[in-house]
């Protein structure tokens, strides 16, 4: 009998929930007619590029313009305007031409190009030459607004030492020892940076460089021949013979810890690339400027509310990013990221909002479960499985019937920038502990957290 | 069809004739609602731009101006006045080749495959306007 081998990306049930699935306990929360919405971009049959409903979204990186409610309440998300619309899309790794070092994209200094057959993965090979005579030998991309972690698979090919650097000045590069399998440079330049090496077989590893937290801008990750186990960006103290090099592939920037920890992804264009939803999770894209969708119907509860989303915040440091309205003035609920990047949860009882937000912070490139819930007691909001931050509720004033997700209720502000994986409200209840715990585990397998 | 995206700035002075020309002349609804996104350079209202960013028509895009940056500054193809005039009035706006042309000459078009809109805003010294905090 041969064992299939467990798949790390198929979401598992917790048996003590003792429901058939977990996408049934999330049906579950509805199940009596109660109000609401819950939103799926991973379920394409949901989405529609224009808000009539009569053209489906078929592919990744389409607009979306009408994203059916899965609760069975009918409260679908529209949005008419059609530069406001997100994107759905499954890209994961910001690079493009993954596997044409040779193209425009990719700036070499002292370094020639052979096809080297393939990677363990099946995947392009390249090997990277330093040219005879040159000193410093690389490959660079083009600028990346903000990464997290860059990632490489590369082989001896007569040459020991790879370098990862982030900018052309990274004087404490990733050094990579790809005979020994060792890290000979931890990088320095960065808050919280490590690197790590990792043998896949047939002399091939793959080399990683990440950092705590992202937002770093403007980096231009490069990969740099070193003829020393301290190699830097600009001088590799390599001496180029034009045979000697390293055997490359798969290269990978993403901008999140997750991203780092999934797949492989090849990126031919920003249209054209690996989409396997197998592999990489579907999310929907705003752009901070004007992306945004909402309901008619659904909103204006008082006596409760619960809203759970997988988020990954993409920019808008600074500022106040709203997840969820159904505010009016100094009524209804708003949930949403703060000017401290905090998760700030408030209702308004027709006179004033009482808030409350999160000790922990949602920085750029982070991915998390965001949760709010007004209990009948308090308001309570948390970031995954940390700490919950609560307040007694005031007596909460209906705001309107209508929802806005991406943007405030009612005004051109508060525009999220980042990606949502799903997003789940439910109006007048803030669910049971148990119920909350079934959709944050829901969202963390959607959204495939390492 | 395909839908470019492109980033929209205009001046506060040409928002209400931008936004008529986009309802008017888009599809449906597609075109309502444009240009709400205030920007000015302290990042507070009141707002001197405004900007729609996002997957515009083929045809429509075809009928902006469009600005490219390079290593050695930036170039601008200018729009189609009469075109646009053209197609408002099939519409039933009534607008002034002028006050179109003016639009068009202060607009900030680009193609968001080429640059972002972020960059594009630091590049112009513009943020997106907030209610102030203090």
């Amino acid at each position: 009998m041969t064992l299939r081998p467990l798949n790390p990306f198929r979401p598992f049930e917790p048996l003590s929930y003792g429901v058939r699935s977990i996408t049934a306990a999330i049906r579950a929360i509805f199940a009596n007619g109660e109000q609401g919405w819950w939103y799926d971009p991973s379920d394409l049959s949901t989405l529609y590029q224009d808000s009539a409903g009569t053209t489906p979204v078929t592919a990744m990186e389409q607009f979306v313009g009408l994203i059916l409610d899965k609760s069975g309440r009918g409260n679908h998300a529209y949005q008419t305007t059609l530069p406001k619309r997100m994107k759905v899309s499954r890209r994961v790794n910001l690079l493009t031409k993954t596997e044409d070092f040779a193209d425009a994209v990719w700036t070499r200094a002292g370094a020639s190009l052979n096809a080297a057959g393939a990677s363990p993965n099946g995947n392009q090979a390249t090997k990277l030459i330093a040219e005879n005579g040159t000193q410093v030998s690389s490959v660079r991309t083009t600028a990346v607004q903000s990464c997290v972690g860059v990632k490489i698979l590369a082989k001896f090919g007569g040459t020991r030492y790879l370098s990862v650097a982030l900018n052309q000045y990274d004087t404490y590069a990733a050094t990579f020892d790809l005979v020994d399998g060792l890290v000979t440079q931890q990088p320095t330049a960065y808050s919280g940076e490590t690197a790590d090496i990792v043998s896949v077989g047939d002399g091939w590893y793959e080399c990683t460089r990440k950092f705590a937290s992202g937002g770093l801008k403007n980096l231009l990750p490069q990969f740099v021949l070193s003829g020393s186990p301290t190699g830097n960006s600009t001088n590799t103290t390599i001496e180029g013979n034009g045979v000697d090099g390293v055997f490359v592939a798969e290269p990978s920037v993403c901008r999140t810890v997750e991203g780092v920890g999934l797949p492989y992804q090849r990126v031919n264009t920003a249209t054209d690339y690996d989409d396997d939803p197998a592999k990489f999770p579907t999310y929907e894209l705003l752009d901070g400027i004007d992306d945004s969708a909402s309901s008619s119907a659904g909103g204006g509860g008082t006596t409760g509310f619960f809203f759970s989303a997988a988020v990954e915040v993409g920019g808008g440091a600074g500022t106040n990013r709203t997840l969820f309205s159904d505010a009016g003035t100094n009524t209804g609920y708003i949930v949403r990221l703060n000017t401290s990047n905090q998760l700030e949860f408030a209702a308004g009882n027709g006179t004033a909002y009482t808030t409350i937000a999160t000790a922990a912070r949602l920085a750029v490139g982070a991915l998390d479960i965001v949760q709010a819930w007004d209990d009948g007691t308090n308001l309570n909001v948390r970031i995954g499985n940390g700490a919950v931050a609560s307040i007694a509720r005031p007596t909460v004033s209906a705001g309107t019937a209508a929802t806005s997700i991406g943007q405030d209720n009612g005004a051109s502000t508060g525009y999220f920038n980042g990606r949502i994986y799903s997003q789940i409200y439910r109006k007048d209840s803030g669910l049971t502990a148990d119920q909350r715990e079934q959709v944050r585990r829901y969202q963390h397998q959607q959204a495939r957290f390492v | 069809m395909n839908y470019p995206e492109r980033t929209i700035i205009v001046t506060a002075e040409w928002q209400p004739l931008a936004q008529q020309l986009c309802a008017a002349i888009a599809e449906g609804a597609a075109g309502e609602n444009m240009f709400t996104t205030g920007l000015s350079s302290t990042g507070l209202f009141p707002a001197t731009h405004y900007v729609s960013n996002g997957p515009i028509a083929e045809e429509f895009a075809a009928l902006l101006p469009l600005t490219t940056y390079t290593e050695d500054g930036s170039a601008t193809e200018p729009g189609n006045v009469e075109a646009i005039v053209y197609l408002a009035t099939q519409a039933g706006l009534t607008v002034e080749p002028g006050a179109v042309a003016a639009l068009l000459e202060s607009a900030h078009v680009t193609d968001v495959q080429a640059i972002g809109p972020f960059e594009v805003f630091a590049k112009l010294d513009l943020k997106i306007a907030q209610e102030d905090m203090e």
